[in-house]
């Protein structure tokens, strides 16, 4: 048997052991669960800003002619009708935050 | 104890918890491959096994259920070993914490780790599969991305080297 042969056959039979067995996995299953998180967000990012630029390249066309009949109303709109408008607004919020605050109750 | 392709499978069901049992299974093994590749680098070694987990669970997909689990993990390790060389210059090994030492000291019988000094990253490599892990040469091709032939007289050119 040569020396070659003598320092494989000793290196074969040696074993390597961890330093720490449990705290390596823990944190290797740690460093793979964030990774797996990571690369689940950003997909579903992606799915997200896809869906609202596709949304918004259908929706535009339709929104166009709501703005549109908007702005003509609102040309002609006077200080009266403002007024009420203003009043039904808060009128609305007001009654929103009644719901709200007694739901939270 | 449960196959690795079966941990494999309920893995990729998306139960990650169940790579831990593998990563437990194969820590020690890829910390001694890591040790023999950097010649006795206790904290290469780690980072590479750590690396080599985290790797293959993102291309767990991308495995073969009717192979082996435990060489197509081999391969990954080599592959991180060489994305390691490359940015080896960059490489900051972590300080070493005053923490007990639990294990012997490795470097007491470095003989092995003295032989392989005249190679090259590449050919300790080749060496330590050929030798120490008795895979044969297809396989060693297989898991360095080689042709046969060049593994062939890259191994011997090796051999030379060691004479």
């Amino acid at each position: 048997m040569t020396e070659f042969d003598q320092i494989i056959a000793r290196e074969r039979a040696k074993t390597y052991k961890q330093r720490e067995l449990e705290v390596f996995t823990y944190y290797t299953v740690i460093l793979i669960a964030e990774a797996s998180a990571t690369s689940r967000l950003k997909r579903r990012l992606g799915l997200t800003f896809v869906g609202l630029a596709l949304s918004m390249l259908i929706l535009l066309p339709l929104l166009q002619g709501v703005v549109r009949a908007v702005a003509e109303y609102w040309a002609g709109v006077g200080i009266y009708e403002i007024g009420i408008l203003a009043l039904l607004s808060y009128a609305l919020a007001g009654l929103s935050v009644f719901v709200i605050s007694r739901r939270w109750i | 104890m449960e196959s690795d392709s079966a941990l494999v499978k309920r893995t990729l069901r998306g139960d990650h918890h169940h790579y831990g049992v593998l990563v437990r299974r194969y820590a020690d093994y890829l910390f001694g491959l890591g040790m023999r590749l950097t010649r006795g680098d206790r904290a290469l070694s780690e980072d590479l096994s750590q690396q080599s987990f985290l790797k293959s669970y993102l291309y767990l997909k991308s495995f073969d259920l009717n192979k082996s689990y435990k060489h197509w993990l081999t391969g990954i390790a080599l592959n991180c070993f060489k994305d390691l060389r490359r940015d080896q210059w960059d490489y900051v090994p972590l300080v070493e914490a005053d923490e007990p030492q639990l294990t012997p000291d490795f470097r007491s019988d470095d003989a092995f780790f003295e032989l392989i000094r005249p190679l090259s990253p590449e050919e300790r490599a080749l060496v330590t599969l050929r030798f120490v892990y008795e895979y044969q040469v297809d396989e060693i091709a297989e898991l360095m991305s080689l042709k046969s032939g060049t593994t062939k007289s890259k191994l011997s050119r090796a051999l030379e080297k060691l004479r």
